[in-house]
């Protein structure tokens, strides 16, 4: 693996710069920049699987779904309130219900921390029987895995069943929005420290290994099995935090439509690092961004079309693009430079 | 906990029954299902590609269909509409499979030799697609069509057949039978098997492998346009509609075991069966749930026994 | 520079919006489902929105403050999600300046929205968001011109007990069966009913939870037919009501009294013919009411008028949206501002009728001046059979069998 060049870190500072500024200069778009963060933290804890694995999951929306709910509960519960009273189909009498602006703050960070750590061991558990399985019977174990899991989230009744569940609301003197943006620019640059920290590691390199032939990393002796499951853990971990975030930008979850929402979030989670590039460092970062700004564009501009504007955008992207902007760019700066276009980007 | 109980109760002691009208429905279900979870099969076995559009296209088929016997209602009133929506089978299935081949040339033919996560992703884009331009153009008004047939019911109504379903699962058997025939008897069966077991020496023999998977892409076009048809009057018609019948014909496939296309068949109707037992005893409301989940459990199962070989499910 | 670029295509969006809008119109704005599984009830919702501000508009627009203003709506799509809803009343606030919103369709993508609006202090007047649990939050800009859920089939069970009396059994002998969608407006008809079955004291014998992917109901109805209740309930919007009468009729499940919601949005009548008939249907208006108002006419006349407009015979959800409207343009032009807190005080001041029923707003912002009615389904067509002061016929007991 290569050491990262300063260019690399000039652009992470630069990125980091415009990132902080952005609020400032665009206060009416804050929820829009929230997502995009919960965009990069999924795009980018997809990749470590999709990318430098090859175990394209699509079930990652498990951990997401699993995540919002818990620091939904956590809130109302550090809030002093009963869930399933709180959650009742004909409303849980919440004139009188406030939390102070510190519980509510706490109860927030204390709910996604705790569900990274849960989500954490639901990934060392889930993953050490899926990964089992390799290549499409992966993806295809993970799709249903997260089908099902919204439909199971649906018929608990203590957690709104079908009818969905609201986040407590802010009390007044909380932004809620700045607050979950750079509680989101926070753990992205954490996580991405993380990544670029891990990929010079003896894991990173087996994760890679992997990718290119399981087989054979095995026969050398390599720890496959817990490579996988850990990196599995990790991803979940960060997915669940994504979830929280936008769970709570969002304010209401319902089980099939936001927490465990195969067709847009779920889906969107893998396009996201393909439209950027997968397995590099930087292209779940940009597909992130170029997501977003296509999805808002649409919505705009096409009403009424907008899904087919989408989905348009997904074929062209996997049949024209499938490396992704970092691989068009790779391909540029070879022919360029005159390489032969093999080195690894992250 | 409670329920489940008296459920089970009510099943095995109290109206036993009303076991039978389960298992008949469910199997008269399951017999659409597994002809589109047939078309399904013969796409993943052959191209090896998951069509994640196989519900609207289904959906698609139903529209067709609807549009077909209103307009003849309209021509014809005096006729009877059961008669219209036979005819509009074939019409159904021609339709669509010309819309198939158009998706083949455009975007299928262009990913064959990917890796079945492209496929994934790009038939979900197509499934996309098609969803809200049904919407758009079809409107989002739920659409069924009454096929004016008497339910048959046995032991003093406790177990009825619906005709419509009846009539439903015996055109999706007929359907079926013809499809299987014709993979097995004719040339073009031959060449698609042919190309299924190794393309490339099929190539090599003079099969003209891209025709085939042309032609097998539009056969599977054919089938979902005929499932539209009979969905359209045993069920209700949706343009989001689609989704239900791609992952119940998904964990389908995945239970019988790709390219077992006999299995396929009774993976469906035993589907059929399981379903309506865990909406009974469950709740309606784990149905989907209690399906879905199939998917994940058989693959584990699959490759524990595969495991206990040192190999490796892939 | 990544960021530079969307604010940039942002900035055109507010743009071009700004441009489309003349100084003397009031944008309303709306995020309604055009797509996804609540489309067919958000069309006749945003038909109901439209016809009242075309109606207005074409009788001069609304004086506020000595001005006259004509009124526009902005729609978005959000799909049926509850996510995109709140996106996009996000949006409608934040970008496009929108500075009153109607609401959307369906329980569940209120509950989206209001906290949305609550944030912003935007006033919302909603027609088609009926679960209690959206008026137990404490929320303060919400408005609904509708009744909440739990009276929607009170006055089928309290029927159901009124014939039993009649028939000499104890109500109490009653056995009621329910099936209800997974979603907060049905669960809390759910909750409802329970409530009033259990006054009466009567004996629950299935209580079922649709799938919102609801494609087959046999399950429910095997354990229907097997448990012979007295009364039938089903509450799953448009879909639920087509599935349960198209189902009910093919496996031979006869129950003397059947009551749903949505039978007219999902027109079971034009669908099934013979098979819807004899079913009890509860609405939030009937066109055959006596309200009036000065905009619409009778309740007769909005009926006429809008089967004339758009083709088909208007669905409570059309009537109520267009109530929603009318809510609106009189709280402006009391507030006599368009400053948001004095129209959130006139909205919650207000005291009207209008041709969908009377509007009175309690603290909590639902509508307590107006009954809900029942229909029948007689003779292909739907009759009022209660509450007694509109019955246009007697209520059919027991529903014949086919």
């Amino acid at each position: 693996m290569a050491k990262t060049s300063p260019m690399q870190w000039i652009a992470a500072l630069a990125f980091l710069a415009v990132a902080i500024a952005a609020p400032f200069f665009m206060p009416n778009n804050m929820s829009q920049l929230v997502d995009l963060m919960v965009f990069i933290l999924i795009a980018l804890s997809w990749d470590m699987l999709g990318g430098q694995m090859g175990y394209n999951s699509f079930g990652n929306i498990l951990f997401f779904g699993i995540g919002m709910y818990l620091v939904a509960s956590t809130q109302v519960w550090m809030g002093g309130y009963e869930l399933a009273e709180y959650n009742s189909a004909k409303g849980g009498n919440l004139e009188s219900f406030t939390v102070t602006a510190p519980i509510f703050v706490q109860s927030l960070i204390i709910g996604l921390l705790a569900a990274a750590i849960l989500n954490f061991v639901i990934g060392l558990i889930v993953g050490s029987q899926l990964l089992q399985t390799r290549g499409h019977y992966f993806a295809v174990g993970t799709l249903g895995l997260g089908v099902a899991a919204g439909e199971f989230a649906g018929t608990m009744d203590f957690l709104g069943g079908g009818s969905g569940m609201n986040f407590i609301q802010p009390p007044d003197g909380v932004n809620l929005t700045q607050l979950l943006y750079f509680l989101g620019l926070g753990v992205v640059a954490i996580f991405f420290v993380f990544l670029t920290w891990l990929h010079r590691t003896r894991f990173g390199f087996v994760m890679n290994a992997i990718r290119d032939n399981e087989d054979k990393a095995e026969a050398m002796g390599l720890p496959t099995g817990r490579v996988k499951t850990f990196a599995w853990a990790i991803a979940a971990a960060f997915a669940a935090i994504a979830g929280g975030l936008y769970g709570a930008g969002k304010n209401f979850i319902d089980p099939t439509e936001v927490a465990f929402s195969l067709p847009t979030v779920g889906v969107w989670m893998l396009l996201m690092p393909l439209m950027g590039g997968k397995g590099t460092l930087w292209g779940p970062i940009l597909g992130a961004v170029m997501f977003q700004l296509f999805k808002e564009f649409f919505w705009t501009y096409l009403f009424g079309w907008q899904r087919v504007a989408l989905g348009l955008l997904i074929v062209i992207i996997v049949v024209f693009f499938p490396n992704g902007l970092m691989g068009g760019l790779k391909a540029i700066s070879s022919r360029l430079s005159g390489k032969s276009g093999k080195g690894e980007a992250a | 906990m409670d329920n489940i109980l008296t459920n089970i109760e009510l099943l095995t002691t109290l109206a036993p029954t009303i076991n039978l009208e389960l298992i008949a429905n469910g199997l008269l279900v399951g017999a659409i299902f597994a002809l589109i979870a047939y078309g399904m099969a013969l796409v993943w076995g052959v191209m090896d590609i998951i069509n994640v559009a196989q519900g609207a296209f289904v959906i698609l088929g139903g529209y067709v269909s609807f549009y077909f016997v209103n307009a003849m209602a309209q021509v014809a009133p005096n006729t009877p509409g059961i008669l219209w929506i036979v005819v509009s089978m074939p019409i159904a299935a021609a339709a669509v499979a010309l819309f198939s081949l158009i998706v083949f040339k455009l975007v299928i033919e262009r990913i064959l030799d990917r890796d079945l996560f492209i496929s994934l992703l790009a038939t979900f884009g197509i499934e996309l697609v098609m969803q809200q331009a049904m919407n758009q153009i079809f409107t989002a008004e739920e659409r069924v069509i009454d096929a004016h047939l008497p339910t048959f019911a046995f032991l003093d109504y406790m177990v009825n057949i619906p005709g419509s379903r009846l009539l439903g699962a015996v055109l999706g058997i007929v359907a079926a039978v013809g499809i299987v025939a014709l993979v097995r008897y004719s040339r073009f069966g031959r060449a698609i098997r042919a190309t299924a077991q190794n393309p490339r020496a099929a190539r090599i023999m003079g099969i003209d492998t891209n025709r085939v998977y042309a032609m097998t892409f539009a056969l599977n076009g054919a089938i979902c346009g005929i499932a539209g048809s009979i969905v359209a009057f045993v069920y209700v018609l949706h343009p989001f509609q689609g989704l239900v019948y791609t992952l119940r014909s998904f964990a389908i496939v995945i239970l019988a075991g790709i390219g077992n296309i006999a299995g396929v068949i009774f993976a469906a109707l035993g589907l059929g069966v399981y379903e309506n037992y865990s909406g009974f005893v469950l709740g309606p409301e784990f149905q989907d749930g209690m399906v879905f989940i199939i998917v994940p459990i058989t693959l584990l199962v699959r490759a524990w026994i595969m495991r206990r070989k040192r190999q490796y499910l892939k | 520079m990544k960021h530079a670029l969307f604010a940039g295509a942002v900035t055109l969006a507010s743009a071009a919006l700004a441009f489309g809008a003349s100084a003397e119109t009031i944008t309303l704005g709306a995020a309604v489902s055009q797509s996804g599984k609540y489309s067919t009830n958000g069309m006749h919702t945003i038909n109901g929105y439209n016809m009242a501000v075309e109606l207005i508009n074409a009788r001069g627009g609304i004086k506020v403050g000595g001005k006259t203003y004509k009124l526009a709506v902005k729609y978005y799509d959000d799909e049926s999600t509850p996510a995109r809803g709140a996106e996009l009343a996000e949006r409608l606030i934040k970008q496009d300046g929108i500075k009153f919103l109607l609401g959307p369709y369906s329980s569940g993508l209120t509950k989206a929205i209001a906290p949305v609006t609550e944030k912003y202090g935007v006033p919302m007047v909603e027609a088609n968001g009926a679960s209690r649990s959206l008026f137990t939050n404490g929320y303060k800009y919400l408005f609904a011109v509708l009744s909440t859920s739990e009276q929607y089939l009170a006055s089928a069970v309290a029927l159901a007990a009124e014939m039993a009396q009649a028939e000499g059994r104890d109500p109490a002998t009653l056995k009621l069966a329910g099936a209800f969608e997974n979603d907060p407006f049905s669960q809390d008809i759910r909750a409802g009913v329970l409530d009033d079955a259990k006054k009466f004291g009567m004996q629950i014998v299935v209580d079922d939870k649709l799938p919102k992917n609801l494609s087959d109901m046999t399950p429910t109805m095997t354990k229907v037919k097997a448990l012979k209740p007295d009364l039938f309930v089903v509450s799953g919007h448009s879909k639920g009501a087509a599935t349960a009468t198209r189902q009910m009729a093919e496996q031979n499940v006869y129950v003397p009294m059947v009551a749903m919601t949505h039978c007219d949005s999902a027109d079971i009548i034009g669908k099934f013919g013979k098979a819807a008939e004899g079913i009890l249907c509860a609405a939030q208006w009937a066109p055959s009411l006596t309200y009036r108002d000065d905009l619409f006419g009778s309740a007769a006349d909005f009926a006429k008028a809008f089967k004339e407009k758009y083709g088909y015979a208007p669905p409570y959800q059309a009537a109520e949206s267009a109530a929603a409207v009318e809510v609106f343009a009189n709280a402006f032009e009391r507030a006599g501002s368009l400053d948001q807190a004095k129209v959130r005080d006139a909205l919650a001041a207000t005291d009207m009728q209008t041709f969908y029923g009377n509007i009175k707003f309690d603290k909590t912002g639902k509508n307590i001046a107006k009954p809900m009615v029942l229909f029948q389904v007689q003779d292909g067509q739907l009759k009022v059979v209660a509450p007694t002061k509109w019955a246009e016929a007697k209520v059919v007991y027991p529903r014949k069998r086919n």
